[in-house]
């Protein structure tokens, strides 16, 4: 037992040392998926394949490569108008051959980019979301709606009005929107498989800023009628409300937790707007101390861990982070209206009325929507 | 009759003002505030139902008379209404109580604030201009609000021309 002190130094320095270096190339083996997207047949093909390779491309911890032994395979062939694709894992296994018929080329692609980074990392990338947004192309203000990389983007109203405020269900399947089309701001709803549209929410004063429920069932909404703004839960129907808060505040801009049991929004006296949360059946509410005196707009990440939303500093608008686990602020980039990705990870928002896509992890953020005066976007979750 | 209106809005006209700074006070004192310590709001008055054969913006635009009453301004971020605009909400409510008219109030912002909160602080400004012509004795069935946030400026980038509430009469 009699050892030297340099060795037993050594020895402890070993024991330090050792499992932190293994962990490390853990981290590093994992982190990289490699894969390789084999020449699609078919007609359009090609292109398919070149989006399903720009969406993988541009997931965090995918590469497009191809090293022995670690390499998964994304196969597809167009027939009519389906895209068959199917995904072989390094060992060699199939593990996944599906069809995508529904809608466009693109969107077929874009539904099989989804599937196979679900199938590798059990978690939702971007591709086969979409945002929608207030935007302009002249007179007035419609919702368009766009893939996540911003193509494919198209008008989803034509009210020649302002129609503002959009919120798209997680699933991708319900628009609600404020529009003035009938002279005063009622909340609207769509939907977007049959394109057939009513109007929900049409009390006296201002009916806006819809959150759609996650199960798609309910919508949240700021009505006046009462004589003052406050904030009501009703169905995605329509018909009557239930009011959640009776104040003499401005509340407004609800999100809901992920789970649906809660509602964030934002709510002041002028000046100084914070952040609340209330039970989605009522209750009281209870404040979020951001740091910040002007607090607007959450929007509650899809994992439920997060808080993106506004916060004025330095006579900006800027984009910011509330972590529930650390109650801690992180203030990002300027820009106005976050909302997350279906990663949790990814935010857009607007700037100038352009829409930005970042990568909350790495800071970088690049327009995917530019000359639109977008406003107000929306992002499905799954 | 016409001594005690005038003497009510001598007296309610500057108490109103006094209570929304008040409350605004203490709000940037207590940012941690329960909302249900405020349900107390004495003049809140139900709105009433919409004629949407006329309206301040689309279909019915033309029905309304805009000419009648001049703009009330408000401050930065504020939907109190400010002493300097005092006497135009007066000879709004001298008006009102006493001719047939029904009025649009619509509120407005500037666009330094984000989307959503400025659509609703637009509202309440509208609101706060009604309850303070029903506390000087006008009927709150006459008087509907609606709200424009910051999208219908008056003058695209001067913030304190656009943060405002407009006024339009109809029969």
């Amino acid at each position: 037992m009699n050892k030297s002190p340099i060795l037993s130094f050594a020895l402890v320095l070993v024991a330090i040392l050792t499992p932190v270096a293994d962990a490390q190339v853990v981290i590093r083996k994992s982190s990289q998926i490699n894969i390789e997207v084999e020449r699609f047949g078919g007609a359009n093909g090609s292109q398919a394949a070149a989006l399903v390779q720009q969406d993988l491309r541009s997931t965090p911890g995918f590469k497009l490569a191809r090293i022995a032994g670690s390499t998964w395979i994304a196969k597809g062939g167009i027939s009519g108008n389906a895209l068959n694709g199917s995904l072989v894992s390094p060992d060699g296994h199939v593990r996944f051959s599906r069809r995508y018929s529904a809608g466009t080329l693109a969107g077929a692609a874009h539904l099989f980019s989804r599937d196979i980074i679900l199938e590798i990392t059990g978690k939702l990338g971007l591709p086969g979301s979409k945002i929608v947004f207030s935007g302009s192309r002249g007179k007035g203000r419609e919702i368009f709606i766009c893939d996540h990389h911003g193509e494919n983007l198209r008008a989803l109203t034509a009210d020649n009005s302002l129609a503002v405020s959009p919120s798209i269900s997680p699933d991708g399947g319900t628009l609600a929107y404020t529009s003035y089309r009938s002279g005063y701001p009622d909340v609207w709803g769509m939907n977007l498989r049959t394109g057939t549209r009513s109007r929900l929410f049409s009390s006296p004063g201002t009916n806006t800023g819809s959150a759609i429920s996650p199960d798609g069932s309910k919508v949240a909404l700021t009505m006046s009628f009462s004589g003052n703004p406050e904030l009501y839960v009703g169905s995605i129907g329509g018909g009557k409300a239930k009011a959640l808060t009776k104040t003499m505040q401005v509340e407004s801009s609800p999100t809901w937790s992920p789970d649906g049991r809660k509602i964030a929004y934002n709510a002041g006296t002028g000046s100084n707007p914070q952040l609340m949360i209330i039970s989605s059946s009522g209750g009281n509410p209870s404040t979020l101390k951001t740091g910040y005196a002007y607090n607007t707009e959450p929007d509650w990440s899809p994992d439920g861990q997060r808080l993106a939303f506004n916060v004025r500093s330095g006579g900006n608008i800027r984009v910011a982070i509330y972590e529930f686990s650390s109650g801690k602020t992180t203030v990002l980039s300027d820009g106005e209206s976050p909302v997350w990705g279906p990663d949790s990870r990814h935010l857009i928002y607007t700037q100038s009325g352009n829409v930005y896509l970042l990568d909350t992890e790495t800071g970088s953020a690049k327009a995917i929507v530019t000359g639109m005066r977008a406003k107000e976007p929306s992002w499905t979750k799954r | 009759m016409k001594f005690i209106r005038l003497f009510a809005v001598a007296i309610i006209a500057p108490l109103l003002v006094a209570s929304c700074q008040q409350t605004k006070d203490d709000f940037a004192a207590d940012p941690n505030f329960n909302s249900t310590s405020y349900d107390d709001f004495a003049n809140v008055e139900p709105l009433p139902q919409r004629n949407e054969s006329v309206s301040f913006y689309g279909p019915g635009s033309e029905r309304l008379d805009k000419s009648m009453f001049q703009p009330v301004y408000f401050d930065y971020d504020s939907y109190a209404i400010r002493q300097s605009e005092g006497a135009k909400v007066e000879n709004m409510a001298a008006k009102l109580r006493t001719n047939r008219k029904n009025m649009i109030i619509a509120g407005h912002t500037d666009a330094a604030g984000t989307s959503e909160y400025n659509r609703v602080l637009g509202e309440r400004r509208a609101q706060s201009v009604r309850s303070t012509l029903i506390a000087m004795g006008v009927q709150a069935a006459k008087l509907q609000t609606v709200s424009f946030g910051e999208d219908a400026p008056a003058q695209p980038g001067n913030d304190s021309a656009n943060r405002r509430a407009e006024f339009g009469v109809y029969d």
